[in-house]
């Protein structure tokens, strides 16, 4: 370059009061001249914002695609990363409950009375999702999370709901492709003592860790399959009759309250 | 190259080039804008697009830097932000092929040295209209439709005094 | 509790009171009636293993309840609810052995963290994540997944979590475990920089970090506090009891063999101090102080 704008030239074109004539000039210039550019008076203020703004978009922690897909159904950008920041045994899970329900349905479909094997494992399928979303011991960042003020109840409920809709979604699902099933009522015989032993682990956490109460629960679960399955003239089957229905529903509607009781005196 | 970091992703190298090129790219918009939030919009818009397309930059020969390149950017977004504002109802059209009036290049050489120039007086004597129609087709590099768009006026009247400019420009220097 | 008013708000002078703390695990004691007041500045936490630090760390950290005693932490009551939850705004705490979800960025899991923490819109989020990513000279490797960072890595990103919201009160539970030179030298530059505005509790094994950070020392053992002064008065106490002599000293004192051959005795208080003409006596290290203190109350190891 042969020559450069005069530093009063530069403070005149930068303040907007050179003449069109001039300006035009100091433009072609400027395109081509790295030298007068940096000698242009710029306002630092502005061009600190202007790099924020621009890093902020630019610069950002990578999003997985749980979480842009939550995003995308409409969640709250916080409560989508809430939600996607799962334990890596959730995930696990959730691939187990696929495989299991997969070959309850099969077996469902194969051998005679082989509906009982869905009958059984549906109803704990949310329990044991829930037992290993949360607490110390399943979710390896608990011990520097346990202690922000969003921990607690919002993120327990919070991960309680991430585990409830999948399960619930997956179970009704292969409810429906039973060979037994034609309506939906019938499909969702097990949800009550399904979302009741969810109820029970949740309120037994005030006393012990989220994982044990629902290992508690699974195994109350158990044990009653068991003695009904080994007592003469009864049945596992017995418990989802009607009068045990309405006992689940009940059960729900208590162990409910005890856990909303507890959040409202936390 | 400042610009393949940038293309590597390397934010220290974008703040960089946003640190180098922010100041003029917006002082030079300021004279075509008088709207700062859309300026700072447009740049903003601008630098992104570097961001995502740093890799693109093959500099045309005669081009000592990126200044060029980013500024052919910088005015065309700074043409969109307006377009939004203005047509906000209206659907993004087609792109149509770019109509440039003139020999951009041949005519930058000139106009590198205006004030020195006898295009220099030439350019004072042009009216206010006819310089602006210059300065975006010529200067600028614009199209026909985005100096219309930039300038508010109908395609045809940015063709008929680009023309009008060009035939007193010529007739100034030649006499 | 002493609390005032400044310009911009209530500021405690005792940022942590408690008195007569206990915590119990099934019979066993772990804290067996704490008293302890904190203010600004950096104090450090020693004791052997099973000592209670961490227990302590937990209680005031909101994260375990007390089984007994009064606590105040920033001038709240964790015991009630709204208190915790405000005293966690005002924290950051760094666990004994911090994890992190593996294949987390750098900047993701912090800022996922911040979002608990529930620091502001994204925006102002970020920029406090990156604040804390500079801290803790983690910013270049913010894209990493946590699975790829070295050791020391993970305990600066545990770090740059607690600084998360520049809190008040910060607990650092055996923060320079894993930290190679340098970065120890960085990590008391940025705890005294900090220290200027925050109460920072450190509990560690180093000593030697306590003797370059902290004004003030709490030695812990079986639950109770048995030091309680500052580094020099812990030092003073050791004075006389240290010595340096050519052969292997006799049972009932702490001793071990030097680089050169000769051999550091610690005699503890009420053992007889046997005088000896090949004996020197030298001047007390904090450490050599720490392992009188707590050699005297459990026997010579």
């Amino acid at each position: 370059m042969s020559w450069h704008l005069t530093h009063d030239q530069l403070h005149r074109y930068a303040a907007h009061t050179a003449d069109d004539v001039t300006a035009m000039s100091a433009e072609a210039h400027l395109t081509h001249c790295a030298h007068c550019r940096s000698l242009l008076p710029a306002d630092e203020d502005w061009l600190d914002r202007s790099w924020a703004d621009l890093r902020d978009v630019v610069d950002q922690p990578r999003r997985g695609a749980v979480e842009r897909l939550l995003s995308a159904i409409g969640l709250r950008e916080n409560t989508a990363k809430l939600l996607a920041a799962t334990p890596q045994l959730y995930r696990a899970w959730l691939g187990a409950t696929v495989l299991v329900l997969t070959m309850a349905l099969a077996v469902a479909h194969e051998v005679p009375r082989g509906s009982l094997l869905f009958s059984i494992t549906a109803p704990v399928v949310p329990l044991i999702g829930v037992a290993l979303a949360y607490g110390r011991g399943v979710d390896p960042a608990h011990s520097l999370t346990s202690v922000t003020p969003l921990a607690g109840y919002r993120l327990l409920f919070l991960r309680t709901a991430a585990v409830l809709v999948p399960a619930l979604v997956l179970c009704t699902t292969a409810a429906l492709l039973m060979p037994s099933v034609s309506t939906l009522s019938e499909a969702v015989f097990w949800l009550l003592p399904a979302l009741a032993m969810v109820a029970g682990c949740l309120a037994l956490s005030r006393w012990m860790a989220l994982s044990l109460a629902g290992g508690g629960v699974g195994a109350a679960w158990l044990l009653a399959l068991v003695l009904l399955g080994a007592t003469d003239g009864l049945d596992p089957l017995l418990l989802f009759t009607p009068t045990a229905q309405a006992s689940w529903a009940t059960a729900l509607a208590l162990l409910a309250g005890v856990v909303l009781l507890r959040v409202r005196a936390a | 190259m400042l610009l393949s970091a940038v293309a590597a992703g390397e934010t220290e190298a974008l703040e960089i080039l946003h640190r180098r090129h922010a100041p003029w790219l917006r002082a030079r918009l300021r004279y075509r804008c008088s709207d700062n939030d859309q300026l700072d919009a447009a740049l903003q818009e601008t630098f992104l697009a570097v961001w995502r397309n740093a890799g693109s930059f093959t500099p045309r020969p005669g081009d000592s830097d990126a200044g060029a390149w980013l500024w052919t950017i910088a005015i065309r977004q700074l043409i969109s932000q307006l377009r939004k504002r203005a047509n906000r109802w209206i659907a993004e059209s087609e792109p149509e092929p770019y109509e440039t009036i003139g020999d951009a290049s041949a005519e930058d050489t000139v106009l590198l040295n205006i004030e020195h120039g006898p295009l220099g007086a030439a350019l004072h004597e042009l009216s206010p209209e006819l310089r602006s129609a210059i300065q975006a087709t010529v200067l600028d590099g614009l199209t026909v439709r985005e100096a219309a768009e930039i300038l508010q006026i109908p395609e045809g009247t940015v063709k008929t005094r680009v023309m009008r400019a060009k035939a007193r420009l010529r007739e100034a220097l030649t006499t | 509790m002493t609390t005032g008013t400044t310009g911009e708000g209530v500021w405690t002078a005792n940022r942590v009171s408690v008195s007569g703390l206990v915590r119990s695990y099934g019979t066993r004691r772990a804290l067996d009636g704490i008293d302890l007041e904190l203010g600004p500045g950096v104090t450090g936490l020693l004791g052997r293993n099973g000592a209670g630090k961490t227990t302590l760390m937990r209680c005031l950290a909101t994260d375990l309840e007390a089984s007994g005693g009064r606590m105040r932490v920033l001038g709240r009551d964790p015991e009630r609810s709204a208190d915790r939850t405000e005293i966690r705004r005002r924290m950051g705490y760094l666990p004994q052995f911090p994890s992190f979800y593996p294949h987390f960025t750098v900047f993701g899991l912090l800022d996922y963290v911040a979002v608990l923490k529930e620091l502001g819109g994204r925006r102002e989020r970020h920029d406090e994540v990156r604040r804390a990513m500079r801290r803790v000279d983690l910013y270049d490797r913010r894209h990493s997944r946590v699975r790829r960072l070295s050791g020391g890595m993970r305990q600066r990103l545990g770090l740059a979590a607690a600084l998360l919201g520049d809190p008040e009160l910060l607990l650092l539970d055996e923060p320079t475990i894993g930290l190679d030179p340098e970065q120890r030298i960085r990590f008391r530059d940025l705890v005294s920089e900090l220290a200027v505005r925050s109460t920072v509790v450190l509990s560690t094994h180093q000593i030697e970090d306590v003797a370059a950070l902290c004004r003030r020392v709490l030695c812990l053992d079986q639950g109770r506090v048995i030091f309680d002064g500052t580094p020099g008065e812990l030092v003073a106490r050791a004075r006389g009891r240290v010595w340096e002599q050519g052969s292997r000293p006799e049972e009932g004192v702490t001793s071990w063999r030097l680089a050169d051959g000769r051999y550091r005795v610690l005699v503890p208080e009420g053992v007889e101090n046997p005088d000896s003409a090949a004996r020197v006596p030298v001047e007390p290290s904090l450490e050599d102080a720490y392992l009188l203190l707590t050699g005297a109350r459990s026997g010579t190891r």
